[in-house]
């Protein structure tokens, strides 16, 4: 069974059509890339993966384990596994940060019967996880992402997944904002994640993060359709000539 | 809404409370009789008047409350102690029902210069007390409750800072309600004087019995010498069915520092009304702090700050939590005199709404006939951020808890004017109680 499977999906905001037929089967284990022009639909497609309002699924249908992903609400994707690292993480002023993860850990050991972490484990937990990540302890009794740089809210977003385990991770642009440094060791971190489970969906405008995440399968979105599929190698092909002559083929 | 109380139906009791006991000052006499005269021939402000446009006075007039003295010896040492949370170095001082209550205080080694006690053991006239003595910064005949909390004077908390004294220690005081199965009428009254340069930071907390019905009237002021810095936290938690009054004043001269929070989150009807008057230049006011509003329960912050004097500066920042069906309201008035050049006045107001059938009126105002001044003022009424509700919910948390951890966020941020950690526990833990109710819950869906 695909952990997960799009078919013909077709998404519109406000009437107006921004995904338009697109169909990926993610194998469980699996790495895929999407690259693409700016506006083509890539923050698009994680969001109704990840179940935000206001995107209207006019046609198509998602599958994930078996299941369909579009019966769930936001928080039963998330127990299922499904985890989006935002292109545009929000700020939570007074949401301490600590407080968040614990609660949201939580939330998903009690949907899968697990009892929750009482305040000492948890923290045990996220210490391993903050060394993994070199992530400033500062930033926990911070409240979430308030007043972080971009690359510290990226970071706080990957260490969220390393808390939550997710099988299914998308990462929407999580290497833009990062310093080179900064971008090997949210690499690193999403590399320890990485396992015959454990699925990814990495969207990204840089062939540099796929240097270090090295994907199965390398996709291109335009204009809400999947253009060209591939390996690695068409990410390079990317980074040598740009989009102009994809779009020139698929027109 | 007909009151069915007429003021000057307290007027015999007010006139026979019982006296404190030792010996009566001559002053208080003078202040009762005062007040007495004023109560009689004082109007329950309707919304005719200005400050009260937003709600008359009249629910505070539906009912008699007895004015009588309470019974401290009920007061179970180990519950208050509970109660304090300013640390174990403050010096507390318990006032129940406006008396204070020396055996459940401890003051033990205030320095040398400062004064903690009843008003009564002053001897002198206390500045401000009577008609007569010139200096008081709530007048009695300011309004009705005013009057009434001047007839009824029987004790009161004197503290007075003399000049250049530090109190490295905070003063923490309990106002209690110690209820009865008859509502009753307390009147705390309070009197803080500053010297030169003299400094402290004064915790209240304004409490009473969960099921208790009363009206708390209380008046309080706080006159700042040059150069003084006054750092006061205000916690009112007042039973579900209990009604609150607090009328304040703060003078402020030259070089003075007040920094006043205020933390209104109980009570059924509750009201603080704030004036602040700068008589000298240089002087700096920092205002803020949150009220609550749940089902039922109507909440109001009433500012008056008068910049009458160059180069003074005023910062007023107060959060509005509707989480139920109820009433807030924030009035809140600069004005800057002509002279008042230089000042720097600002006035901000955000709410946040939960529920669709609360009420909210904010108006913060700025009259300035000044033209060198820097001024701001604003208010916002919002509803929690889908966005941010989506964020938390993609990370497995459900709306219903979404929503209270955003909702407690916001009123959280305001914590961060209490140095005291045990106090924004507390605070935090009023709220959490308040927003774990189905008033939220309730709402489920319809965001
Ligand atoms: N809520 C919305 N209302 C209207 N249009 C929207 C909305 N959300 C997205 N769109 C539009 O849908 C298109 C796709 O947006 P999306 O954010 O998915 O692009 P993207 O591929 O992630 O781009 P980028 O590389 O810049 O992040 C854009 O034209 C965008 O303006
Ligand atoms: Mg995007």
């Amino acid at each position: 069974m695909s952990l997960l499977d799009i078919q013909d999906l077709h998404v519109s905001v406000d009437g107006k059509p921004i995904l338009d037929g697109i169909s990926l089967r993610i194998e469980p284990g699996e790495v895929h890339a999407i690259m693409g022009p700016n506006g083509s639909g890539k923050s698009t497609l994680s969001h109704v993966l990840s179940g935000r309002e206001g995107y209207e699924v006019t046609a198509g249908q998602v599958s994930y384990l078996g299941r369909n992903l579009l019966d769930l609400e936001i928080e039963e994707r998330a127990h299922a596994g499904v985890f989006l690292a935002m292109q545009y993480p929000v700020e939570l002023p007074g949401v301490n940060n600590t407080q968040f993860m614990r609660t949201a850990l939580n939330a998903h050991r009690t949907a899968n019967g697990e009892p929750p972490l009482d305040a000492v484990a948890f923290m045990k937990r996220l210490r391993e996880q903050m060394g993994t990540l070199q992530l400033d302890d500062k930033l926990l009794k911070r409240d979430v992402n308030s007043g972080f740089s971009g690359g510290e809210k990226k970071r706080n977003e990957i260490l969220q997944m390393a808390i939550l385990q997710p099988r299914l991770a998308i990462l929407d642009e999580t290497d833009s904002g990062l310093d080179i440094d900064a971008l090997r060791v949210v690499a690193d971190g999403v590399n320890a994640l990485r396992s015959p489970e454990r699925s990814m969906l990495v969207i990204t405008h840089y062939q540099r993060l796929l240097e270090y995440i090295r994907p199965d399968h390398v996709h291109v979105l335009a204009k809400g359709r999947i253009i060209r599929s591939g390996g690695p190698e068409l990410a390079l092909e990317l980074e040598e000539k740009g989009y102009a002559w994809l779009l020139e083929d698929a027109a | 809404m007909k009151p069915a109380v007429a003021p000057s139906d307290y007027l015999q009791d007010l006139r026979s409370l019982p006296a404190p006991a030792g010996d009566t000052p001559a002053w208080l006499a003078a202040a009762r009789n005062d007040g007495l005269y004023l109560l009689e021939h004082a109007a329950i402000p309707t919304r005719k008047s200005e400050s009260w446009r937003y709600a008359g006075a009249q629910r505070l007039f539906q009912q008699r409350y007895a004015a009588t003295v309470g019974d401290a010896a009920a007061l179970r040492p180990a519950d208050i102690e509970a109660l304090f949370c300013a640390g174990p170095d403050a010096f507390r001082v318990v006032v129940a029902d406006g008396r204070l209550v020396p055996s459940l205080s401890s003051l033990d080694g205030l320095p040398a210069g400062v004064h903690v006690g009843s008003l009564l053991a002053s001897g002198a006239n206390p500045p401000g007390l009577t008609q007569a003595s010139p200096g008081h910064l709530v007048a009695p005949g300011r309004n009705v409750f005013t009057a009434m909390n001047a007839a009824g004077l029987n004790d009161g908390l004197l503290l007075t800072i003399g000049d250049g004294v530090v109190l490295d220690r905070p003063l923490e005081v309990l106002h209690l309600a110690t209820g009865g199965t008859e509502p009753s009428l307390l009147q705390p009254r309070n009197r803080v004087q500053l010297g030169r340069d003299a400094a402290v930071t004064l915790v209240e907390h304004y409490l009473g019995d969960e099921d208790g019905a009363y009206f708390c009237n209380a008046v309080s002021e706080f006159d700042l010498a040059p150069g003084a810095r006054l750092t006061h936290l205000q916690h009112q938690n007042q039973s579900q069915a209990g009604m609150h009054l607090c009328t304040e004043g703060v003078r402020l001269a030259e070089g003075s520092e007040y920094i006043g929070s205020r933390f209104a989150l109980g009570g059924s009807w509750a009201r603080n009304e704030i004036d602040v008057r700068f008589t000298g230049p240089d002087a700096r006011v920092d205002l803020g702090g949150l009220f609550t509003v749940g089902e039922g329960q109507f909440n109001d912050i009433h500012l008056d700050i008068a910049h009458a004097v160059p180069g003074c500066h005023s910062e007023s920042r107060f959060k509005g939590l509707l989480h139920g069906a109820g009433r807030g309201v924030l009035d809140g008035r600069i004005l800057v005199d002509r002279d008042a050049q230089g000042s720097e006045a600002h006035l901000h107001n955000a709410n946040l709404m939960l529920v669709r059938d609360a009420e909210i009126d904010t108006r913060p105002t700025l009259e300035i006939y000044a033209d060198d001044v820097q001024c701001s003022h604003g208010a916002t009424v919002g509803q929690l951020d889908p966005a941010h509700v989506y964020y938390l919910r993609s990370r497995g948390i459900d709306p219903a808890t979404a929503k209270r951890l955003l909702s407690l966020g916001f009123a959280r941020e305001t914590l961060e004017r209490c140095p005291f950690p045990l106090l924004g526990e507390r605070i935090d833990q009023a709220l959490e109680k308040r927003l774990g109710s189905p008033d939220v819950q309730s709402q489920e869906g319809s965001a």
